[in-house]
């Protein structure tokens, strides 16, 4: 794979004349040249994407016949020395949104300009026109020269707004500041106050504690249980139809870009490329960014050497801290061309028409709807208990909580992958934050926090689940302490937060986003008092279980339990896969896991807030049988 | 090295799911509607209730067992045995919210009789049954004695039986036409039955068992059939497993403080419960069992046949595990005819409507003649007529 071929502006390549070039140069045959305007009259592409798009013509080729058809010579940026005062009187943005590029300034004042448009009139009038009017003179390039020249020109630019342009233009939203002055005073007073109150009063403080524990604990069960059964009313309901898949005009889609972070997964890039080399859409409007960061040659050798499509590009991301995969995101939206964006995991194996979905579910829902995202699954669910138990998991949250959330119009967090975005609204809402370790839920609450909507779409995509214990306990106290990240930012403001998005979909924020680590926190806690109310003697356990205290805790051992545990046999009846329902039964030892998870990540937040913890891929032994 | 199940639903069965909107949708479709319908429902029992009101109490029903029940609870304990020993919670709490005794639990009995009327109306529409055969059907489960006077003398299992009827409507939906939602709310509400009362636990039984006799939606898929039965079963279990666990944990017993029937009174118990067959009354209970088969038999879903003959195997082990109260009258009955309500399908053909129509109207007199084989309800009965005498002068 070699840069260029960003050729969605050249439309020089729609006139007879070029055509008759690359005949002409041999560049194409007859038979390719009459395919690629069947294509173009099927998409309404040009002729010279569907030649690049296609891989039947290569980006340095394509330059040559251009810059013959521009009447310019062609240049190689990768060998260009820029001035590099005279790149910086500008944003890389604007050089990537105009595709031009100056390079320096001659002798006699001329400056020479790269291109990738060609040179129209109007277009050198306005290029000398930002450059103070100095004479030009161009030299052609490719969409993707002038990109790659920018990552190299605007990489420290890059690095620093990838990571902080949120923080920038709002710091209350921003996870870089883990507890905010306030909370950090009331942090300390609360427990203080905890402390002498303890002192004082030890066994009302311990009655307290376990109540308002079990009152969370209540509270946020419930509120899933009473979700999840609305999302169930909708399991049969197919939200967008193949028949509205199948109506959608390919002339009509809009230009649409795959961001792949990834991250030492040498390993599985082989099965990236063929798992999204399935997505049904016209590759001519597809852009695929593999997202690979500076440090990691491993993993850019092995896509180079696995021949990746045309339409596939590696964006280097360059060093920076936090090194996040918000971060990488931040730099693939950077560069990213197409109208709608979606993120898919390195392992993802999205439904073919997934792409086309999300066009119909965004169409529908209008401007307002930001985001749309699809369900999650796993492909290795029979593999070992644990794989059960996340498969059983994953289905319960994304085919019945989500859509329960979709149906009562609540904040929905966002998975981490297969989350489909508007572009322009996703840089409006200031991208990901790359110091939020769940930068997908966080989004999700921060769209709907600014009035947007996210919703829900019928499709899947196939991942790989978690088969060892402790991979699973990295990458579960990462969530945990995600949604702990996210819920100090939002409680920064809750006044206003509570003004924007009103008092139901507040509180489902709070028993959803901050309820989630509160109760995994509670359950080990849960299981001991659990013990030693068996254990100890009748009388010290009066001491500290009031009537109803003892009722709130028997409802919560009763509800909370049986609850959650017929929540999670609910998962597999949208897809059938009843072998798992009996497996529910395991959910307390889940739990386990889940609360060993939820002190790792409480004790991250406050020593090591921004650290990623990287969840290995590629451990399976099964195979994704498409 | 293995593959991974289909993600998606096969075609087939997706179509199966796909249901004609009468099929889910609520009967009456309008609120307003459906809330009047209800209302209307429940007037004949409100009016027994007042009528019964007015004259002295029968001895000896289930209400009056419950409110001697709640007499004798302490309110300012809340350890596991006192748990325990509020068994059935349902129907006790609802009792301790009453403040109008004998009649405050017969007018909840009502507004129950008006919910579970309607919702058997509403089976009915979603299955597009012939309306006059809709009309008879209800008739034979509520136009008779045994019906008013489960409603309004035994709270606790009528409770029980409305949660069930309830269950059933959502079951159907659920096993039928894949509602995932109406399959976990039918679990809930089995659940309330079996806190309701103990007839609950038979009723939840009965509605697992039940289960992989109905014509499934998607019988392709392996493992439904079991997953089905945990999915309905499982809140039930679930919850007196967990306070039978607690129990055992504080009180080294598994239900503190609940009766028992020693082991050397079960053949005693067996010999007479056999010896009810050799009398009429053991003959009108077999006789609902049988005009169940029959309707099976005249809608062509022999399948049925087992399950009726499950049901009243397990009814014979209630009455002899003592689970139906001594007062209690018209559960067997009530029992068989709703399931029959609930779990055949809409008969397809004017000769087999007629059949059951006829078979329908049998029933009513079964239950007629049930009513006047029980003394207690012949009692009531009277008490009622001595109540509407000063209408008739």
């Amino acid at each position: 794979m070699t840069p260029g071929g960003g050729v969605r502006e050249v439309r020089t390549a729609d006139s007879d004349a070029f055509a008759d070039l690359l005949l002409r140069a041999r560049l194409v045959t007859p038979e390719t040249l009459a395919y690629a305007r069947q294509v173009k009259d099927r998409t309404g592409a040009h002729i010279d994407q569907v030649l690049i798009s296609e891989g039947l013509l290569d980006s340095e080729s394509l330059l040559l016949a251009e810059a013959q058809a521009w009447g310019i010579h062609p240049i190689d940026l990768e060998a260009v020395s820029f001035d590099d005062a005279l790149v910086r009187r500008f944003p890389g943005q604007t050089y990537l949104t105009e595709n031009w590029l100056p390079i320096r300034k001659l002798a006699n004042g001329t400056i020479i300009v790269a291109t990738a448009r060609g040179i129209a009139p109007h277009r050198v009038e306005r290029v000398r026109a930002l450059l103070g009017g100095a004479q030009v003179q161009f030299v052609a390039t490719t969409s993707w020269g002038i990109k790659n020249a920018c990552l190299r020109l605007f990489r420290a630019e890059i690095a620093e707004e990838a990571a902080n342009e949120l923080w920038r233009q709002n710091p209350a939203m921003s996870a870089r500041v883990t507890f905010s002055r306030g909370q950090k005073v009331g942090g300390a007073l609360a427990a203080v106050g905890l402390i002498v109150l303890a002192v004082f009063w030890p066994v009302q403080v311990i009655i307290g504690v376990i109540a308002a524990a079990s009152l969370v604990f209540l509270a946020g069960t419930s509120f899933k249980f009473i979700v999840a059964m609305r999302g169930a009313r909708y399991d049969v309901v197919e939200r967008v139809s193949r028949r509205q898949v199948a109506e959608l005009d390919d002339r009509n889609l809009p230009r649409y870009t795959v961001l792949v972070p990834v991250f030492r997964e040498a390993n599985i890039v082989g099965q990236l490329i063929k798992n999204l080399g399935g997505i049904d859409y016209p590759t001519e409007k597809l852009e695929v960014l593999i997202l690979i960061e500076e440090e990691d040659h491993e993993t850019r050798d092995a896509v180079l050497a696995s021949a990746p499509p045309a339409h596939f590009r590696i964006i280097t991301i360059p060093k920076g801290h936090p090194q996040t995969k918000p971060r990488a995101c931040n730099v693939g939206l950077y560069f990213a061309t197409g109208d709608f964006l979606v993120i898919y995991d390195a392992e993802d194996t999205p439904e073919p028409d997934q792409l086309k979905k999300a066009v119909v579910a965004f169409r529908r829902g209008g401007d307002a709807t930001v985001c749309v995202q699809a369900s999650l699954n796993y492909f290795n669910d029979s593999e070992n208990v644990l794989t059960r138990m996340f498969t059983l998991e994953y289905s319960y949250w994304f085919d019945y909580m989500l859509a329960g959330l979709d149906y009562g119009d609540l904040p929905i967090p966002l998975g981490g992958t297969s989350n489909h975005f508007r572009t322009d609204a996703l840089i409006e809402l200031g991208g990901w934050d790359p110091y939020n370790v769940t930068e997908d839920a966080d989004l999700g609450i921060r769209a709907s926090a600014l009035g947007y909507r996210v919703g829900v779409i019928n499709s899947t995509t196939m991942e790989e689940a978690n088969t060892s214990i402790p991979n699973f306990i990295r990458q579960r106290s990462r969530w945990i302490k995600g949604y702990m990240q996210t819920s100090l930012v939002h409680a920064r403001q809750p006044i206003a937060l509570l003004r924007q998005i009103g008092v139901r979909r507040f509180f489902a924020f709070v028993l959803l986003i901050a309820g989630t680590p509160l109760t995994f926190l509670g359950v080990i806690p849960f299981y001991v008092v659990t013990a030693i109310t068996v254990i100890a003697p009748l009388d010290v356990v009066e001491q500290f279980f009031p009537v109803w205290l003892l009722w709130i805790t028997l409802l919560n051992f009763v509800i909370g339990n049986v609850v959650m545990i017929y929540l999670s046999m609910m998962g597999p009846y949208k897809r059938g896969t009843f072998h798992l329902v009996l497996w529910a039964l395991l959910n307390p030892l889940y739990w386990v896991l889940h609360s060993i998870a939820a002190y790792k990540a409480l004790w991250q937040l406050l020593t090591n807030p921004h650290y990623w913890e990287k969840t290995e891929h590629g451990l399976t032994t099964h195979v994704h049988d498409d | 090295m293995s593959t991974m199940t289909d993600p998606g639903l096969r075609e087939r069965d997706r179509r199966r799911r796909r249901a004609p909107r009468t099929r889910l949708d609520r009967f009456p479709r309008d609120p307003i509607a459906r809330w009047s319908l209800r209302i209307v429902l429940m007037l004949p029992v409100l009016a027994v209730v007042l009528l019964s009101a007015s004259t002295p109490a029968v001895e000896g029903t289930p209400n009056q067992s419950l409110v001697a029940a709640l007499a004798q609870i302490d309110w300012t304990r809340g350890d596991g045995q006192w748990l325990a020993l509020l068994y059935p919670h349902v129907s006790i709490l609802i009792a301790a919210a009453n403040p109008f005794g004998m009649l405050g639990l017969g007018v909840v009995g009502a507004v129950a009789s008006g919910f579970l009327l309607q919702k058997v109306a509403e089976i009915i529409a979603q299955r597009a049954i012939p309306l006059s055969t809709g009309i008879i059907l209800t008739l034979a489960l509520a136009a008779n004695p045994l019906y008013f006077y489960f409603a309004s003398e035994n709270l606790p299992g009528f409770l029980a039986f409305t949660f069930f009827g309830l269950a059933m409507a959502d079951l159907v939906r659920f096993v039928n036409w894949g509602s995932t939602e109406s399959g976990f709310r039918a679990g809930l509400l089995l659940m309330l039955s079996a806190f309701s009362d103990p007839t609950g636990i038979l009723f939840a039984v009965v509605a697992i068992l039940a289960s992989p006799f109905l014509r499934h939606g998607r019988s392709a898929a392996p493992g439904l059939r079991a997953a089905n039965m945990l999915v309905i079963g499982f809140p039930t279990a679930g919850a007196f497993t967990t306070i039978v666990l607690l129990n055992l944990a504080f009180f080294a017993s598994p239900w503190p403080g609940g009766a028992s029937t020693s082991i050397g009174a079960y053949p005693v118990l067996l010999a007479d419960l056999i010896a009810l067959y050799t009398t009429p009354t053991g003959w009108l209970l077999a006789a609902a069992v049988v005009s169940a088969w029959l309707v099976a038999i005249a809608v062509r879903r022999p399948l049925t046949i087992p399950a009726s003959a499950l049901v009243f195997v397990l009814i014979n082990a209630a009455l002899l595990l003592g689970m139906i109260h001594p007062g209690a009258a018209g559960v067997t009955f009530l029992l068989l005819t709703l399931l029959a309500i609930t779990i055949i399908p809409a008969a397809k053909s004017t000769f087999s409507n007629v059949l059951v129509d006829l078979i329908a109207v049998l029933q009513i007199g079964i239950a007629w003649a049930a009513a006047l084989d029980r003394a207690i309800v012949q009692e009531w009965m009277v008490s009622i007529a001595q109540a509407l005498l000063p209408f008739f002068g």
